[in-house]
């Protein structure tokens, strides 16, 4: 059965921890080595069990550096014996054969970080040598017989060098490139503002993700995140803006045919949508209740008025549509408008 | 972090074909022709890869890339600029030949 906007996936995203041995400006959760608290694996296994009864079929591990949480394994496991989808987002550092044995029967994909060329790279990184660190470990990841795939973030300055990044994807043999534009949240708020791609670039990022598409057509799947607003027009329901009178029905359905993605942050506060968003829109803390309580809560005090937020985006997208500038950043968008919306 | 001032996609041009990036009409063209052929049907979270990652979100109508292209050619109507543009993004052009000629020309034209 498919998720509320036509996926075969519903889909939980958990941050357990922000701690991270890079600090990259960049960076959405502005996570660091610094950071230390983790959430308890009691804490997740539980929460995985009650998505999975909610609908919840896969499950993301981000950060933070998921590869240095110390439950990572149990978590995966938990996941697995499930039957969960399971994948972690990694900046590829710390992928040795010891973590890649233990990780190899438990995560269908690993997404590594690759922000562009080498020396950019390490300028987005922070770190001179990360871009030849990641590099090494692709042996071993190639050896473990774990599917990866890279996620470019595009900013207003890198789309030329796209074709080099997937060049370099296909050499490595990744299964897929996300190309994600940039957001201007956590870190990347301060230190990198004005960066994140406006519509025009994204125009010309569609056009050059079709040519890098044609060039490595069976060898590479290709991801560009970014919303197309005459599909948005046409298919309200895949930004929850479908207009629905059946909203008392709806709420009695599982979670995960309302929302995904959902997203546990790492102090265990549950968010619709992304990290970050205002939790006014939020399913509350897990460190408070279970996550089915949370669930029906949400299904009843809040989702009516998540549903409008999506709806007002919505229409915005669609009233802002022109032949040259279709595409927009929808996570950007609803994002913003979640802070500034009165619902 | 210092910002860099350029957009990509102008490097991108200046790299590439060593040319100004077209006006706004000639990428209206060139999107609405690439959405002839490809469409994205789904856009995910940062962090998130597509998980089936076997479904291509850039969906490819390969029945109709040819045609797609021809009427573009039509609608050039012997622009030279409008053909230079497609060329920029020859999708379904079997032949990546072709495109190198083109290119070409494009560098010419602007000098």
């Amino acid at each position: 059965m498919q998720g509320p906007i036509g996926d075969d996936y519903r889909v939980l995203q958990i941050h357990p921890t922000l701690r991270c041995n890079l600090k990259c400006p960049h960076c959405y959760s502005s996570s660091s080595p610094e950071e230390v608290a983790e959430l308890p694996l009691d804490l997740l296994r539980q929460t995985l069990s009650e998505a999975f009864a909610e609908g919840y079929n896969a499950v993301g591990v981000s950060g933070g550096e998921p590869l240095m949480f110390s439950s990572l394994h149990g978590v995966l496991e938990q996941a697995r014996s499930l039957g969960m989808v399971t994948t972690v987002t990694t900046n590829g550092l710390l992928l040795d054969r010891k973590r890649l044995r233990d990780l190899r029967e438990l995560v269908d994909l690993i997404a590594i970080s690759l922000d562009g060329i080498e020396a950019s790279h390490n300028r987005m990184r922070g770190n001179p040598r990360a871009f030849e660190l990641m590099k090494k470990r692709l042996e071993d990841v190639r050896d473990a017989q774990v599917k990866f795939a890279f996620i470019f973030t595009l900013t207003m300055h890198n789309l030329h060098e796209l074709e080099q990044v997937a060049s370099f994807a296909v050499e490595q043999g990744a299964s897929l490139l996300q190309v994600h534009p940039l957001e201007e949240v956590g870190r990347a708020q301060s230190l990198l503002a004005g960066s994140s791609p406006d519509d025009l670039e994204l125009s010309y990022a569609f056009l050059e993700c079709a040519r890098v598409k044609q060039m490595y057509a069976d060898k590479l799947q290709l991801q560009f995140d970014v919303a197309d607003r005459e599909v948005v027009r046409d298919y309200p329901c895949k930004v929850y803006a479908d207009e629905r009178t059946d909203l008392d029905e709806l709420c009695r359905q599982p979670l995960g045919d309302l929302v995904s993605t959902l997203i546990v942050e790492n102090d265990g506060f549950v968010v619709p949508i992304q990290y970050g968003f205002a939790r006014a829109y939020g399913l509350g803390s897990l460190r408070s209740d279970s996550f089915r309580d949370l669930a029906a809560r949400w299904k009843a005090d809040v989702y009516p008025s998540f549903r409008q937020l999506c709806r007002r985006v919505f229409e915005q997208m669609v009233a802002t549509a022109s032949p040259s500038l279709p595409f927009t950043n929808w996570y950007g968008l609803v994002m913003e408008s979640s802070y500034t919306s009165t619902s | 972090m210092a910002q860099e001032a350029a957009r990509g996609s102008a490097k991108l041009w200046d790299r590439v074909f060593e040319a100004e990036p077209p006006t706004q009409a000639d990428l209206s063209k060139a999107v609405t022709g690439a959405r002839e052929s490809y469409r994205i049907l789904r856009w995910w979270k940062y962090g998130q890869p597509q998980i089936d990652r076997i479904k291509a979100t850039l969906d490819v109508r390969t029945d109709l890339a040819g045609s797609v292209i021809q009427d573009i050619l039509n609608a050039g109507g012997g622009n030279q600029r409008a053909s230079v543009i497609l060329d920029a993004f020859p999708y379904g052009l079997p032949k990546v030949e072709g495109v190198q000629v083109n290119v070409t020309f494009e560098r010419e034209i602007n000098r």
